[in-house]
């Protein structure tokens, strides 16, 4: 069995009666706050996707677009429940509340005194809404297909990302709490509840990715144009896995991770074309191309199969330092070799997903017809392949450096 | 601090800026009465704004030029050449400001050239009329203050990747002690 961590003066011990809390009053608040948020979470990731189809379906026709609705009252509620935390700790925190000191905030600007979790989500809010006018304005300039590689669409998918970093810090940092204060509290398969939220919001940070990287643009080699959507997708894919298991040192985590992600990419597209079908009818509007209309595709909500095998991997290896009695956190060597090796599959079934999803092998083609020679097609692989590997090793350094802080912050 | 407050007031500023830079220019333009032959149909088109502004709605008023005949209809508003949108429609219901006129609002997302196209149906049957209009927007930004503008968070991920790499070699280190102190 694995080595118990090191907390205090006993250990963890389900089912022994555990004290009352002294500082119950800021966990309630920094809990309940956090899972209103991970809801809004839901909420924008669902806007998201309906935008883009939108966008691909019916096209933007103004600003308050039902999926725009979606995003911004998302982004908003997140924003001011982050804002009430950080306010709301910062006087606590000079009023000497228990359980608002050192330990469980940072200082920020020698002003306030809160969460690193709602910091970070409060500002991703921020630049997210802060992006959400300028954006509007590059759409009246330049037109409603300006996609993903616009500035303040970047503005605004920054945010969004950095807001959803936040929310892992925010339930990781409780269970740090939890931890620290020995409290076992109820498990499923393994896990609490708050390290269940931590996962999901790390589910949900793979799953926005999922969302924009179709979008990202085509590098131009000769006649050859290679999409560059495996980059963030490896990137963040490898990261998700390999912090998923640290943060919850358990061998499986990866895998739940991935669950997790199908059942939202499940939901998502059981609802996203309905959703549009329906919003088209009701306010009278035309389809973009006559006759072509969104439906519910199986490429779509299995995208996180593009994942598994790297998935099982790390849970593999997590399972065999569980069984060796090794810590799965921490000073671990090799993160460089597992992402590595995670990253082969992921790339391999990445393509042949994206190539059923999307038949994305036309975009290879220069136009309808074309035909690119072998000896071309393996240069663009020579060149694409150290890249993707490389990117992939990132996310892996990353996701262990993540994962580490994710499992002892407690701030 | 201070920095970060001047940024912010700077940023702010600029979103006031164009925010309200595109009320003032829409607000400019008084409606002005157009008229044009759909078929058997002559009608005089008023847009109450003139040319009409990004994302502010204007009203479409189509009355029959010197006659008493009920229209109705819809009007199609279609991009033009080199402007990327869709098209847009509203259907024209009776006027409760102009006797006898019908009406219906728009509002155009995206600037440059525009067709409005009238869809007309009254007792002489179907036709249709189309009117170009211009559609205006703030003036633009520099791209280059743009993407500016925009990768400002990403220097803010660079920081955060970095020092977080600091904070987990701390965290790794307090763990330590306190395993040591309980051994």
């Amino acid at each position: 069995m694995a080595r118990p961590e090191v907390y205090g003066i006993r250990d963890v011990s389900p089912g022994v009666q555990e004290e009352p809390r002294r500082d119950l009053g800021e966990r309630r608040l920094r809990r309940i706050s956090a899972w209103f948020m991970l809801f809004f979470l839901f909420q924008g990731q669902l806007g998201a996707t309906w935008d883009r189809e939108w966008h691909a379906y019916v096209g933007r026709d103004w600003f308050w677009t039902l999926p725009h609705i979606l995003i911004y009252s998302c982004v908003t509620g997140a924003g001011l429940i982050a804002l009430g935390v950080v306010l709301g700790d910062t006087v606590r925190y000079r009023r000497g509340r228990v359980g608002v000191d050192a330990s469980s905030t940072v200082p920020v600007f020698g002003l306030f005194h809160a969460p690193l979790g709602y910091i970070v989500t409060g500002f991703g809010a921020l630049l997210a809404l802060i992006a959400a006018p300028l954006d509007n304005y590059w759409h009246q300039l330049y037109g409603i297909d300006i996609a993903l590689w616009a500035p303040f669409h970047m503005m605004g998918v920054t945010g969004a990302f950095i807001g959803t970093l936040g929310m892992v810090y925010i339930f990781a940092s409780e269970a740090a709490i939890d931890r620290q204060q020995q409290r076992s509290g109820r498990r499923f398969l393994g896990i609490t509840a708050l390290e269940w939220g931590a996962l999901m919001s790390l589910a949900g940070l793979l799953n926005f990715t999922l969302i924009g990287f179709l979008q990202f643009p085509l590098v131009s080699v000769g006649v050859l144009r290679i999409p560059t959507y495996l980059l963030p997708a490896i990137a963040v894919g490898m990261l998700c896995l390999v912090a998923s298991v640290r943060l919850v040192a358990r061998p499986g985590a990866a895998t739940i991770t991935l669950v997790l992600l199908f059942v939202y990419t499940l939901a998502t597209e059981l609802f996203v074309p309905w959703a549009i079908r329906t919003a088209v009818e009701l306010q009278g509007l035309l389809y973009r191309i006559p006759g072509r209309v969104p439906f519910f595709r199986w490429s779509d909500a299995l995208l996180p199969l593009a994942f598994l095998v790297s998935a099982l991997i790390v849970d593999g290896v997590a399972w065999r330092r569980w069984r060796q009695g090794k810590k799965l956190h921490g000073r671990i060597g090799g993160a460089w070799l597992l992402g590595l090796i995670i990253t082969v599959p992921a790339m391999i079934f990445t393509c042949c997903v994206i190539n059923w999803n999307l038949n994305v092998a036309q975009s290879f083609l220069d136009g309808p017809g074309s035909v690119i020679p072998l000896d071309m097609k393996l240069f663009a692989a020579l060149l694409a392949v150290p890249v993707v590997l490389l990117v992939g090793i990132c996310g892996a350094i990353w996701g262990a450096d993540f994962g580490d802080i994710w499992r002892l912050n407690s701030r | 601090m201070r920095k970060a407050l001047t940024m912010g007031a700077c940023l702010a500023v600029l979103c006031f800026f164009l925010l309200g830079a595109g009320s003032l220019q829409a607000g400019s333009a008084p409606g002005q009465s157009q008229t044009l032959i759909a078929g058997p149909y002559t009608i005089d088109v008023t847009l109450s704004q003139n040319p009409p502004f990004t994302d502010q709605p204007f009203e479409i008023t189509v009355a029959p030029h010197g006659s008493n005949m009920a229209l109705s209809g819809l009007v199609v508003a279609e991009p033009g050449l080199g402007t990327d949108a869709t098209n847009l429609q509203t259907t024209l219901t009776p006027s409760t400001t102009t006797r006898g006129a019908v009406s219906g609002w728009l509002h155009i997302p995206v600037r440059g050239s525009w067709q409005l196209v009238f869809h007309l149906d009254g007792p002489l049957g179907q036709s249709s009329a189309n009117l170009a209009v211009t559609v205006g927007a703030p003036g633009a930004m520099p791209v280059w203050l743009a993407w500016s503008i925009a990768m400002i968070p990403l220097l803010f991920i660079a920081w955060w990747v970095y020092w977080q790499r600091l904070y987990r070699s701390r965290l790794l280190r307090e763990k330590e002690q306190l395993a040591e102190t309980v051994s």
